[in-house]
């Protein structure tokens, strides 16, 4: 039996009407007008265009460019049933060979893109900061760590410490700490009650001391050491830097999983990841700064390594934040370095002083 | 009509008029809307991967239903082609971005001019990249265009093009933006006069003075903006008041020139949006109706009005949704944001949600409305004085780049499509 239908041969634009019959394992496609042939399609070689349900019904020849329309009434199912390999998806023009060729070197892009481009690129962008800008900045930073501490602790006690008396021991120290390192920023300490015993050094000359550090420390010499290096941080502004990093990779994220998707979002969790806090040798620098000025001030470093490596120990057992979080990697290497830098035996303060400091929450 | 051995014949052979329509668009809006869904759905899932396959389910549906002379447009491109061109693209971002902080590390920074000449190089740089992408993005979609059979193709080269466009991109600078017709029509005229149907060229013929009107509409109310915004920071900095601190508390002498420039500004404000659609629809009206293929000649009266309205319309629902998302995070929201002893990841989820209605939502509602709209009108209103000519083109040789669209995809050139 035959069906009528409408070809293109490929070759020009022109439509002709024909008759088509499946020959044994072939369509054999007819001119209407004088019965010649036009084409033979083996029957596995032919592809459906578009889907089943719509009208007219459209076939393709894998690797020809000639197209073949069904009549409007026509579901095609005589030819459907004939043909094998109707739905089947060919490959496309691109081998395995570039695809792999192309993903590796995607891969490596993106990879010195993250570690090695973004870090160099944040330097150079901190630098063109405005001191004023970085402290706006630190402030809003601040109130936002301050904001969710208060969220965390859930009881509506304020989270931040103000005894006076505390404050003024810390920020005597810190004042003479940052003047001796030509701190551009003023230092501002904040003291925060949290159950964690950390410290950041944030945008602007903010310091933030978490009250668990103050616990956790044997003499108030290991909080000024604690202090004296996150206001190192303050004068190599790393905060910002890592700000800056951050913003780039979420960047980067935002283009590897394009912005459809809350892709800003995700962005700001997997940019947390790739930083990782700072880098082993902005903490070996920040320990160098701290010590000289230290040792300048004739006090002892060696009660801040006694502390890194008490934390660290503390922190194998307890593990509240995972490493990649936390912003003091390696605790016994830097405490090793930092004794052997330390060259003063001074005290930072007196039993009274340290007292005074213990109870700042209270 | 042509013989068997597809050569063509006489234009006068060809004259006659066809029994069907020309163009014709026959998608239906509520299985676009399913499809778009679908889309965002799995796009959301495979946290962005699904992207390059959502677009091409889109393309193949809105070429698929434009139909010319009863046959349709058939789109062969594949989403793992736009995948590839993506991944190319990712590979060359690290060495581009090495050269340059090879060169900006080797000038130092108290050289103001070099720094600056730096700058410059540097805004070059990307947007050339933006026309190389979109020029390789349009032979990308010719390439994989189809109509019985036959391909679309662009020739020339992308650097002539890239050439060409930085050029009229200076010009257009220097001439703050008044160029604006000259440029669309140098720039219009390379690129169609390097597409091809089959072996056939097209031509353009219109000339940049019909859209010298609308542009000027556009242009004027531009200027009117820059002029008043510029007056009325005069007025706020005479005041003292240029930090953030905005108020409308101005000292007599400088009354009538802050009410003035505040009435110009808001004016401005309010038109350009029009002026800048009216000049839209006048600029695709003309980009369609200068073409002419095989001696057969386009014409194209998209109106104004049609399109304003699923505008408009498109534009209130979008801004409806919002109040219901923003009632509901209040409603939803504040008392968590409030309680302290919320779970700090609810708000999180919160404001995730948010941003996923945002991003993907409004987009949805946007392209249902009204970018399917002006596709359809645009194809409903163009007509040819001889259709039949179509076809006469031949196959040409050329199958066109094997990847996707690279750049153009990175920069999301392509306007939802």
């Amino acid at each position: 039996m035959t069906h009528q239908g409408a070809f293109n041969d490929g070759k020009t634009a022109a439509r002709r009407n024909v008759t088509l019959l499946i020959d044994g394992d072939a369509l054999l496609i007819c001119r209407a007008d004088d019965g010649t042939e036009a084409a033979r399609w083996p029957l596995v070689e032919i592809r459906r265009i578009g889907t089943s349900s719509e009208r007219p019904q459209r076939f393709g020849k894998i690797n020809d460019d000639a197209r073949l329309t069904l009549n409007t009434d026509d579901d095609g199912t005589w030819l459907a049933t004939a043909c094998p390999k109707l739905n089947k998806r060919d490959a496309g023009r691109v081998r395995w060979p570039v695809w792999t060729g192309a993903g590796v070197l995607a891969v490596i892009s993106v990879l010195g893109l993250v570690f090695f481009l973004l870090p160099g690129a944040a330097a150079l962008l901190t630098g063109a900061i405005p001191v004023s800008l970085e402290m706006r900045i630190g402030s809003a930073y601040r109130d936002q760590l301050l904001d969710l501490a208060a969220r965390f602790d859930g009881n509506g006690s304020p989270v931040q410490c103000r005894n006076p008396d505390g404050l003024r021991i810390l920020q005597k120290r810190a004042d003479e700490i940052a003047s001796l390192v030509e701190s551009p920023f003023p230092i501002q300490i904040t003291v925060v009650r949290f159950p964690i015993a950390n410290a950041f050094a944030l945008p602007g000359g903010h310091v933030l001391i978490l009250s668990e550090l103050i616990k956790t420390a044997k003499s108030g010499d290991e909080v000024i050491g604690v202090l004296a290096h996150e206001i190192a941080h303050v004068v190599r502004r790393d905060a910002m830097q890592a700000s800056m990093k951050s913003a780039g990779s979420a960047l980067l994220v935002s283009l590897l999983i394009g912005n459809v998707v809350g892709g800003a979002m995700l962005a700001g969790g997997a940019s947390a990841i790739i930083e990782g806090g700072y880098s082993r040798d902005a903490e070996a620098a920040s320990d160098f700064i701290a010590v000289t000025a230290l040792n300048q001030l004739g006090l002892s470093a060696r009660p801040l390594a006694d502390f890194l490596e008490r934390i660290e120990k503390d922190e194998d057992s307890s593990n509240i934040m995972p490493t990649f979080l936390s912003t003091h990697p390696s605790g016994t290497d830097r405490a090793r370095d930092i004794r052997a830098l330390s060259q003063a035996v001074g005290r930072a303060m007196n039993a009274y002083d340290w007292r005074t400091l213990q109870k700042i929450c209270d | 009509m042509t013989t068997d051995q597809g050569l063509p014949n006489k234009i006068d052979d060809i004259k006659e008029v066809p029994s069907i329509p020309t163009f014709t668009f026959d998608a239906s809006r509520g299985r676009f809307f399913r499809l778009l869904l679908i889309n965002s759905a799995l796009t959301l899932i495979t946290i962005g991967i699904y992207r390059f396959w959502a677009r091409t389910r889109i393309r193949r549906f809105m070429w698929h239903h434009v139909r010319i002379l009863g046959d349709p447009l058939e789109y062969t491109g594949t989403g793992a082609e736009l995948f590839l061109g993506f991944l190319i693209v990712l590979a060359v971002l690290f060495p581009l971005g090495l050269v340059y902080s090879a060169i900006a590390g080797l000038v130092p920074p108290d050289r103001v001019w070099l720094q600056l000449g730096l700058e410059i190089a540097y805004y070059t740089v990307i947007i050339g990249l933006i026309h190389i992408g979109l020029y390789r993005m349009w032979r990308y979609r010719l390439s994989r265009t189809v109509w019985r059979g036959i391909r679309f193709s662009l020739q020339g080269s992308t650097w002539s093009y890239l050439k060409l466009a930085l050029l009229w991109d200076v010009l257009w600078i220097l001439s703050l933006g008044f160029l604006m017709p000259w440029r669309e029509t140098t720039l219009w005229r390379y690129q169609i006069q390097h597409t091809r149907f089959g072996q056939e060229a097209f031509k353009f013929h219109s000339s940049p003075q019909t859209l010298l009107r609308p542009w000027l509409m556009v242009w004027l109310t531009g200027m009117v903006f820059l002029i008043s915004a510029g007056l009325l920071g005069y007025v706020i900095t005479n005041q003292g008041q240029f930090e953030i601190k905005f108020t409308t508390d101005v000292g007599p002498e400088f009354r009538g020139l802050f009410v003035t420039a505040l009435v110009m500004l808001s004016a401005a404000l309010l038109t350009l949006p029009f002026t800048y659609f009216y000049f839209l629809i006048c600029l695709t009206r003309w980009k369609i109706s200068g073409l002419s293929l095989a001696g057969a000649r386009f014409h194209c009266d998209l109106r104004f009005g049609r399109l304003l309205a699923f505008a408009g319309l498109a534009v209130a629902l979008i801004g409806v949704f919002m109040c219901i998302a923003a009632v509901a995070l209040v409603l939803w929201g504040m008392p968590i944001y409030t309680d302290d002893k919320a779970n700090p990841f609810l708000l999180f989820l919160g404001g995730f949600f948010a941003f996923v209605m945002l991003t993907t939502i409004v987009p949805t509602i946007w392209m249902t409305i009204f970018s399917f709209e002006a596709v359809k009108q645009t194809v409903l209103r163009t007509s040819m004085d001889q259709p039949l000519a179509l076809e006469r083109a031949a196959q040409a040789a050329d199958a066109g780049p094997r990847t996707g669209e690279g750049f153009a995809d990175a920069f999301d050139l392509g306007g939802g499509f």
